[in-house]
């Protein structure tokens, strides 16, 4: 008996320990900012004060992730938010992908967490969901964001996609940052020494046949690609079921279903089960890291791949074999002649953390990404702004990035916007079911089977 | 040796250290310090076991019987659920294949661990200096290697296009042609490299603990066990293993820990795969719990897997205390 | 006589091959980590890197915060080393040679201890040291590590400790030294290959752990090598070269700090464990 009213004590001295003394039985109405905080007033988060300084002085901490914007793009914003700030200053702090989702856990969830921080939008509904980030619906037109908070009657200023993740039931918890997306990368000495105008490849099969021309020319290139794609790749697999109007989950009526045994989806695997065997030499088994696909590229041993505008940069190298004006671009034809396929929109959102004491300060380093400056500097970085308005006017300096905007435009997609959808990715059905038909070990429709019921088990697990 | 400590068992006071000469002393406040000194030495060592690991234990415990996932988290919120957890991950028509597969996997690593360690050890026993050397610093330098940079590495080395194992086996040629093998395209077969990978980490520390015991063993033994006319085999088995014994139990319960949580070498080779079919304990808490930020279930997988560690080690461990107290 | 020439070769031939296959995939990291980025994975190998390159290896060592880093992984492992030999050679020297109640029940839970669930316990050792002035500093690292290692470090040492021949003491302490002068001029030598070997392993596990260092740290300027070793991975995909010159540089202090003692350490290494 004894050690049954002990349990609970033992508990909640641990809950104490953490300096909120009611928060057991706080109600869980989620991030505002622990009232009982000695917070400076106008941090509230229901409360929309005008952005006036609520504290005279203080340190906003801005956590942004590895390879998002340089540093002194980082430097301009924070200098400009000190000029408007006067006795603040910013403590930004770089932070790795591996692991970051734990870090994020931790440091979210404790008493000084950092004000604001960049999630992968795959990331940020997990965060949205759990209460972790502010609630900042009420803020969506001075961030600049449009006036609906409803994903399906969009009428937003933000990209789609990258909308679509800042959301949770109804509620805006994070601000659309940045996107990028991928294209098709191709070598210009090769596609003319074959003779290939990349203006004509206009559908997928044009594509294959493109990459046999290739595959003839360079015969003597020992384990040349026309065009090279891992087994495993499947954010580009996800692009060719869009591409033949198939998704990998629909929720229906708050019940998630796998769809990949959709006639649809299983039009697009064979679609791209016929990419990768028109000669791809990439591993059945590994994915589009192992090794990365710019390495094989800039070795000269493939004539195109489906990559991100970041890999660009890695595929020309440092080394002097491959100069940056060989390298092209074009949009991901569809499998329908003359339409371009959609993408997978990757990119990031920034939130900010629901035990912040200093939201008021956080607010307003975010708004300077939706001036036209703010989403100048992001143009500049090499992203798709995350407004719409900018995204349709990426300058002509920036041939490149217009060409994934296009694409973005045309249609763009992300993974099924759900906390579970992570636990998917940890089990990567997927993956398996690709490795599965490409080896011939299982037939689409059997692979696909397995894989729709591992993903409905995860999706379907009571949140 | 054996005498004295036989001495020592004989003599019961609480400190023994050099009494069998002393002169005894009257029972004063000082003999109930003396009592009182071996517990003041292991204090720090109980106050750590019980109070800084016992506590978080003690969470983990509570929290396997909570829903307890990140919103909780951030709302500090507490509830209760009772054996619901258990019941998802028992109730998996999955888990029951998955402890069976990570006893098979701790059980092949550990025996070809040891195995080889042994080996290399008595390799060790008979080189040269130089040799000895060198071999020591490969194990050095295997052991050293951090594990998530082991495992790209063997990634690399197995892959199915890049992989210099393939390269070398068809240009070897005698093994048929391995252009394009895929290594981890089957469970048994991704197994079979993370135990490589496991075992080249591991044995170096069983190799070098060995080396050193047989260090100790006094020549005489084997001198007479030669001229007794023994071979090799022999010495081995009725010296060399007998003399060995205790550290091998205590390697082996290492090892047995150590392999069964292991959870580095299989994420980053394939996160379980193909299939989930190197799904083990460790993965299998990662996908159900952490993954999913669902710390409860995670709780309950690990309260599940010290509690087999438990019901297979007890007894081991029980019999290992008695055998080297018992000496 | 050639019979025996044969047997040495043979030995020799395998110590080879134990060698070969032992030392192969560190000198691919090695060799990995000279490589220019294209080179690293090649339809076929490349053995030797065709224009060795030490961009990696500045690469690594020019990450910001480097020098932080270093010396959080140093302190914390130094820290938990000293902290874990402390108090376990308190309690090995006890059980090794003191005949107490409970004792065998303590030595159970000395092994006990050794299997609590490292992973499992990221979360409550993080509910309770949130609210805490130790959250978000490096010496929180050091206590957790010092929890894990202690076990290790509790039966490693008894087992040095009881191989120990008591008689030294005695007659130590016979010729007038305290308990304590005994046991630090004449236990404490023949202690210390045991000790070296023990704190070994503590220093790699220290050193090599990531998870805790992640989760707990939040400042830039806390971090440990661990956490490096992962800023290779960006959204610019990832940084072969640069993960395995990274790799190379971190193993490097465990292999220099092991060729400096492995001389005293398998003079002594597990002696107690065979006798005791």
């Amino acid at each position: 008996m004894r050690a049954k009213s002990l349990v609970p004590i033992a508990f909640l001295a641990v809950v104490g320990l953490t300096g909120c003394s009611s928060a057991a039985t706080q109600a869980p109405t989620q991030a505002a900012p622990a009232g009982s905080q000695a917070a400076p007033a106008g941090s509230q988060a229901a409360t929309p004060a005008p952005a006036t300084q609520a504290a005279s002085s203080g340190t906003l901490t801005v956590w942004l992730m590895k390879g998002s914007l340089p540093d002194e793009t980082v430097a301009t914003l924070n200098t400009q938010f000190q000029a408007a700030h006067p006795g603040w200053t910013v403590d930004y702090q770089v932070q790795n992908w591996d692991g970051i989702v734990a870090k994020l856990t931790t440091a979210l969830a404790s008493n000084n967490p950092p004000d604001i921080v960049e999630l992968g939008n795959t990331q940020a509904v997990t965060f949205e969901q759990a209460g972790a980030l502010m609630d900042i619906s009420s803020q969506r037109q001075a961030l600049g964001g449009g006036t609906s908070n409803d994903s399906a009657t969009a009428d937003e200023a933000w990209l789609g996609s990258l909308n679509d993740t800042s959301i949770w039931e109804g509620k805006l918890y994070a601000m659309p940052f940045y996107a990028g997306d991928r294209l098709v990368i191709y070598n210009k000495t090769q596609f003319a020494a074959a003779g290939i105008d990349p203006a004509t490849i206009t559908s997928k099969d044009k594509m294959i046949a493109a990459a046999k021309t290739l595959q003839a020319k360079y015969a003597s290139v020992k384990d040349y690609s026309g065009l090279y794609t891992a087994g495993q790749n499947w954010y580009e697999l996800l692009q060719f079921i869009w591409d033949r109007g198939g998704d990998v989950a629909v929720d229906q009526n708050g019940t998630w279903k796998a769809t990949l045994e959709s006639p649809q989806a299983m039009q697009g695997i064979q679609d791209y089960v016929d990419y990768y065997k028109a000669g791809s030499t990439g591993p059945a088994d590994n994915d589009e890291m192992n090794p990365p696909e710019y390495d094989i590229f800039h070795q000269g041993k493939a004539g195109m791949f489906i990559g991100n505008g970041w890999e660009i940069g890695s595929a020309v190298g440092t080394d002097g074999k491959l100069k940056a004006d060989e390298v092209g671009v074009f949009a991901i034809p569809s499998a329908t002649d003359g339409k371009t396929a959609p993408v997978f929109l990757g990119g990031s959102d920034l939130g900010i953390a629901a035990n912040s004491k200093n939201q008021q300060q956080a607010l307003d380093w975010l708004k300077q990404l939706n001036t036209d400056a703010g989403q100048q500097l992001l143009i500049k970085a090499g992203w798709i702004p995350s407004l719409k308005t900018a995204a349709a006017n990426i300058p002509a300096d920036n041939p490149i990035l217009q060409v994934q905007a296009k694409e973005a435009a045309a249609g763009s997609k992300s993974t099924p916007n759900d906390p579970r959808w992570a636990s998917v990715e940890a089990n990567n059905p997927i993956k398996s079911m690709l490795t599965q038909i490409l080896t011939g070990k299982a037939s689409i429709a059997d692979a696909a089977k397995a894989a729709d019921q591992s993903i409905d088990q995860i999706l379907n697990t009571p949140l | 040796m054996a005498d004295t400590m036989r001495a020592q068992v004989e003599d019961l006071s609480p400190v023994t250290v050099g009494r069998r000469g002393a002169p005894s002393r009257p029972r004063t406040a000082t003999s109930a310090m003396r009592r009182a000194l071996p517990y003041l030495a292991i204090l720090p060592t109980l106050g750590t076991f019980l109070i800084l690991l016992g506590y978080p234990v003690l969470l983990v415990i509570l929290l396997s019987f909570q829903k307890y996932n990140l919103a909780e988290l951030f709302n500090h919120r507490t509830i209760w659920i009772g054996l619901d957890n258990y019941r998802e991950i028992l109730g998996n028509p999955e888990f029951i294949s998955v402890v069976i597969r990570t006893f098979l996997f701790t059980i092949a690593n550990v025996a070809l661990t040891i195995g080889l360690g042994t080996l290399v050890a008595l390799l060790l026993d008979r080189l040269g200096r130089w040799m000895r050397l060198a071999v020591s610093m490969a194990m050095v330098l295997a052991w050293s290697v951090p594990a998530v940079t082991g495992s790209v590495i063997f990634q690399w080395l197995f892959d199915s296009k890049f992989g210099v194992v393939n390269w070398a086996l068809n240009t070897i040629g005698l093994f048929g042609d391995f252009t394009n093998h895929s290594w981890f395209d089957s469970g048994l077969s991704t197994f079979a490299i993370i135990t490589m990978l496991m075992v080249w980490q591991a044995a170096p520390f069983v190799a070098f603990s060995l080396f050193a015991g047989i260090g100790s063993i006094s020549k005489e033994q084997y001198e007479a066990a030669r001229v007794d006319g023994a071979g090799e085999w022999a010495v081995f088995r009725w010296i060399t293993l007998p003399s060995l014994a205790p550290l091998f139990m205590i390697l082996t319960f290492l090892s047995s820990i150590w392999d069964f949580k292991v959870f580095t070498q299989i994420w980053t080779m394939r996160q379980g795969g193909p299939n989930n079919e190197t799904v083990t304990l460790a993965i299998y808490a990662y996908q159900v719990g952490i993954a999913g930020n669902r710390f409860g279930i995670a709780a309950a997988v690990s309260c599940v897997m010290v509690a087999l560690l438990l019901v297979v080690l007890v007894p081991y461990i029980r019999s290992m205390v008695r055998t080297q107290e018992g000496a | 006589m050639s019979r025996r020439r044969l047997r040495r070769a043979m030995i020799n031939g395998v110590a080879a091959l134990v060698f070969v296959l032992f030392a192969f995939p560190v000198y691919w990291m090695v060799n990995s980590a000279f490589k220019p980025p294209d080179e690293i994975q090649t339809y076929v190998p490349v053995f030797l890197p065709t224009s060795p390159t030490l961009s990696n290896f500045a690469n690594a060592i020019g990450q910001p915060h480097f020098a932080d880093f270093l010396r959080n992984s140093l302190f914390v492992s130094f820290s938990t080393v000293a902290l874990a030999l402390l108090v376990g050679l308190l309690a090995a020297v006890t059980v090794a040679r003191v005949r107490f109640r409970g004792r065998k029940g303590f030595l159970l839970l000395v092994a006990i201890a050794q299997m609590a669930p490292f992973e499992g316990l990221l979360i409550p050792i993080y509910l309770v040291i949130r609210g805490t002035p130790l959250y978000n500093q490096v010496p929180s690292l050091i206590v957790v590590y010092f929890i894990f290692t202690l076990p290790f470090t509790i039966w490693s040492l008894r087992g040095f400790v009881s191989g120990i021949p008591v008689d030294l003491e005695e007659a130590a302490m016979v010729d007038g030294c305290s308990r304590f002068g005994a046991f630090r001029h004449v236990v404490f030598p023949l202690l210390l290959p045991g000790i070296v070997s023990t704190a070994i392993f503590g220093y790699i596990t220290a050193w090599n752990e990531f998870l805790y260092a992640n989760a707990f740290m939040t400042n830039v300027s806390n971090y440990t090598l661990p956490v490096w070793l992962a800023t290779f991975r960006t959204s610019f995909g990832i940084d072969w070269g640069g993960t395995m010159a990274a790799a190379t540089l971190f193993t490097l202090p465990v292999l220099v700090f092991f060729l400096i003692v492995q001389g005293r350490m398998v003079g002594g290494l597990t002696a107690g464990a065979v006798k005791g």
